[in-house]
């Protein structure tokens, strides 16, 4: 047998991570993408792959009930992993509710943390905050209302900064448009960074499966990981106008922390409420300087956003979603009340928060 | 091996470009494409305009840069397939020794190619582009190995993130290659399988003759051959010469004659590598200006050869008219990117997959058939697998043609691409008075072109708000077919507007 010389082993090294490649990329090349079907003749040769949007097909259900499927499991061999359920637990403050109103939008929110107690109440030093603003689409300014103030979302960052946080992370998965042209667009961004924190693309590996205890209908869903574990989760959305839930607050804007939205509408007031019953945030942030007043939740012209100059922040979500219902007014010939907001009815009936924000200690103060 | 002395900057030069090629070709997935001219290459690329330009009926401003390579093609002969074409060096790197013997005819294929591609164009089909090579390499990349590297990466990620050691260092590889060498959704193409076999015979059959692409088949070597009969700088032989032979049986491209010809090259097949002039032990070759002492054999076709490649041509460009049912009406009509909603369309592209690798939803894709041969792996939006995302402009930015003609942004976004209807037996507050609503809520067009028709008591008590299209509205941009929550054929689709 011939002696295999250095040269010869390497070129052996060489040739075997060469067909190991080539046989990666083939492997991957035949199984690239999930699931594959080819569609029906009448729509030509094309076949599409599904992704997680798409799930089950409808169950055939009587008109007040709605089918409850499970979400697309990331992989046939995921097993859900169970978290605990984030509930708010800050330290004791003045105040549960404060409502500013000014035209100077990062003044309104410094006002309103600071009503509350002040952000060392929520963000301890060496803690790490997400929070999670509302960056639904790619293609508005922040003119257009869609997405929330980054003007609020810059204040916030630099007050946990100031607070002693390691490190704020900014995310939002749009449900229309690239992440970062959306975050970019929307300027909060730029906002973000120069307050000193960093904006997050929400990478496909760390959604998990997870369980979901208190939920009535969904009992578990796809979640993003760091969501669940991060010392602090601030919820900053902005209040619109919504085609389905007439309004979106701030228990709908937690659909950005999970990975299949589609399937969500299908009991959209219950399964909301089900989606904040794991993720509660402990802070929520309502961004009511300019809100949305048709066409939400992104299809608004430039003449349906009205000024509402209002910055509300509070620990209970329900309380500070009950209370953005009064900032719309007419709507169409129509008032919204908190009540008529199915998720926020039975976030209050599950326990979730106060819809009746009146009992709460509240503060309400113009900045000028 | 003695090397000529300019081997190194050859190689290098072959480096360079092929990193050049590669870095444009992520840099088309960044969504601001701003000045990086991303289609670079293409542009170069002068048989490829002459196409386009033939088909068209019309000068392509962008095609300015490809009159410089073939101004070098003048001076130096074809150094653009020595030198500086990507698809060419990663042909010579997976390529084998050369054991070229007495030239065969085959390397004729190439002008035959060459000739049907000029006469397809005449007749206004640039179709037969897919056989250059700057759209082969690139499609290949677009087609298959970006995405096959894209799954096989977030599969691996995905899988590693469970360990919590790796988890940092995955988040910051996330950080650096999501959206710049990554794509940021994922896409898989279904000719993808079947291009990378095609991509990798090219590669591989180079183990059978060295630059046997480059030999027999490339239509770009064959025009740049064409014009390298005239160029400046030659492979001379001298008297030196002692009929050994050496040179013949190395060369890659098989350019050198036998001893009838006095071992001189043709000069369009030399690829201008250069690596002759060394291995000659008596030093009769040299590359320079003036005369060859022995006269350069000379491509001399018969008259029967030139007309038969010609008719060739003609008759595939004609077969390129032959239109498959789908233009006849039995099909669906294909819905073409914002900006190309032209009867011309067809004439300008070139297929060479730039909007396809752009497009950040993956949403355009090559069709084979279904309008005949002349649209052949041209682009078309499928709503169901990409939507056209409404901020989004980038397709007529990168399209080197001008097939898909650059728009700005408001323009792009009142562009009519199709319309959307809704399948009432599908879609499930009609079907099954479900309420879902997806379709009206991520509607992008200002005032929605989608409406609800609700009952009483706002969904509660009368029935599920129903999604009914606004008359006029829908630019077809297929973010609602894309969404919809149903399984399989959504129960709202977009059809391409009947011109």
């Amino acid at each position: 047998m011939r002696r295999l010389t250095r040269r010869g082993f390497l070129r052996m090294i060489a040739r075997g991570s060469a067909a190991a490649g080539f046989a990666g990329l083939w492997w991957s090349l035949a199984g690239c993408g999930p699931i594959s079907r080819t569609e029906t003749p009448s729509a030509g040769l094309m076949a599409f792959t599904a992704t997680p949007e798409r799930g089950l097909s409808p169950v055939p259900a009587s008109p007040t009930a709605a089918p409850s499927p499970s979400p697309v499991p990331l992989s046939p061999t995921a097993t859900p992993s169970p978290i605990a359920p984030r509930r708010p637990s800050p330290t004791p403050g003045p105040a549960d509710l404060a409502i500013m109103r000014g035209p100077d939008a990062e003044a309104s929110t410094r006002a309103a943390i600071a009503a509350l107690g002040g952000m060392a109440r929520f963000v301890r030093k060496g803690n790490k905050v997400i929070v999670k603003p509302n960056i639904c689409v790619s293609h508005g300014a922040p003119e257009n209302a869609y997405t929330t103030n980054p003007e609020v979302v810059g204040a916030l960052v630099k007050m946990c900064l100031e607070a002693g946080a390691r490190e704020v992370r900014v995310m939002d998965l749009p449900f229309s448009g690239t992440p970062a042209v959306a975050y970019e667009r929307s300027g909060i961004q730029e906002a973000v960074e120069r307050a000193g924190g960093q904006m997050e693309v929400m990478a496909r590996m760390k959604y998990r499966e997870v369980p979901i205890p208190e939920g009535k209908d969904i009992k578990s869903w796809t979640f993003y990981q760091d969501v669940l574990d991060v010392d602090v989760l601030m919820n900053v959305p902005i209040a619109k106008h919504h085609s389905t839930t007439w309004l979106t607050l701030g228990m709908k804007n937690l659909m950005g922390v999970v990975l299949d939205r589609g399937q969500i509408h299908w009991n959209i007031g219950q399964r909301i409420a089900d989606l904040t019953s794991l993720v509660m945030p402990d802070l929520t942030v309502m961004d009511g300087v300019r809100i949305l007043m048709a066409n939400g939740p992104a299809s608004g012209r430039l003449d349906d956003v009205r000024r509402a100059d209002t910055v509300i922040a509070g620990t209970d979500i329900v309380a500070v979603d009950s209370y953005a219902t009064t900032l719309f007014g007419d709507m169409q010939g129509l008032v919204p009340e908190a009540e008529d907001i199915e998720y926020v009815r039975i976030g209050h009936e599950m326990g979730l928060g106060e819809i009746d924000w009146r009992k709460l200690r509240v503060v309400e103060e113009n900045i000028m | 091996m003695r090397r000529h002395r300019l081997y190194w900057l050859r190689r290098t030069t072959q480096l360079v470009f092929l990193g050049l090629f590669l870095y444009f070709f992520f840099a088309t997935a960044l969504w601001y494409i701003g000045e990086i001219p991303v289609n670079a290459f293409f542009r170069l690329d002068p048989w490829l305009g002459l196409l386009a330009m033939m088909a068209s009926r019309q000068v392509i401003a962008g095609f300015a840069w490809a009159v410089g390579v073939v101004v070098l093609t003048l001076l130096f002969g074809r150094v653009w397939c020595g030198w500086l074409c990507p698809l060419g060096t990663l042909i010579e790197l997976s390529g084998g020794r050369s054991s070229a013997k007495l030239p065969e005819r085959l390397w004729a294929l190439k002008y035959v190619v060459l000739a049907a591609s000029l006469g397809g164009a005449a007749l206004s089909s640039p179709s037969l582009a897919l056989f250059d090579p700057i759209t082969i390499l690139f499609r290949a990349l677009t087609l298959s190995l970006l995405p096959a590297l894209d799954w096989m990466l977030t599969q691996l990620e995905i899988l590693l993130f469970r360990v919590e050691m790796l988890q940092a260092p995955l988040e910051a590889f996330e950080e650096m290659t999501r959206g710049r060498i990554i794509p940021y959704g994922e896409a898989s193409f279904r000719l993808g399988f079947a291009f990378f076999l095609f991509f990798v015979g090219i590669l591989l059959v180079s183990r059978l003759r060295p630059r046997f692409w480059c030999r027999y088949l490339c239509p770009l070597g064959a025009f740049l051959g064409l014009i390298s009969k005239v160029s400046l700088v030659r492979r001379r032989i001298d008297e030196r010469c002692t009929d050994c032979g050496r040179c013949q049986r190395m060369c890659p491209t098989a350019a050198i004659g036998g001893k009838e010809e006095g071992f001189a090259s043709d000069g369009a097949e030399c690829i201008m590598c250069l690596d002759c002039e060394p291995i000659c032990p008596v030093d009769a070759i040299s590359f320079g200006f003036s005369e060859s002492t022995r006269p350069d054999s000379l491509y001399n076709p018969s008259r029967r050869e030139v007309l038969a490649s010609l008719a060739g041509g003609a008759i595939w460009s004609l077969l390129g008219k032959v239109k498959a049912p789908s233009e006849l009406g039995f099909g669906l009509p294909l819905i073409r990117p914002p900006g190309a909603q032209r009867a011309d369309f067809l004439t300008q592209c070139v297929r060479c997959g730039e909007c396809m690798k752009v497009c950040p939803t993956a949403g355009l894709r090559p069709i084979l058939l279904e309008e005949g041969l002349s649209g052949f792996w041209t682009p078309v939006l499928v709503p169901r697998l990409g939507y056209c995302e409404y901020a989004c402009n980038s397709c007529g930015r990168v399209c080197p043609t001008g097939a898909i003609r650059p728009l700005p942004l408001a323009v792009k976004q009142s562009m009519v691409l199709g319309e959307a209807s809704i399948d009432q037996r599908r879609c499930l507050p009609w079907a099954e008075n479900i309420t879902c609503a997806v379709c009206e809520e991520v509607c992008p067009v200002p005032g929605k072109a989608i409406t609800l028709e609700r009952g009483q008591g706002r969904g509660r008590g009368g029935y599920a708000p129903r999604p009914v299209m606004i008359e006029g509205r829908c630019i077809g941009c297929g973010v609602c077919e894309y969404k919809c929550p149903v399984e399989g054929e959504a129960a709202i689709r977009v059809r391409a507007l009947w011109r």
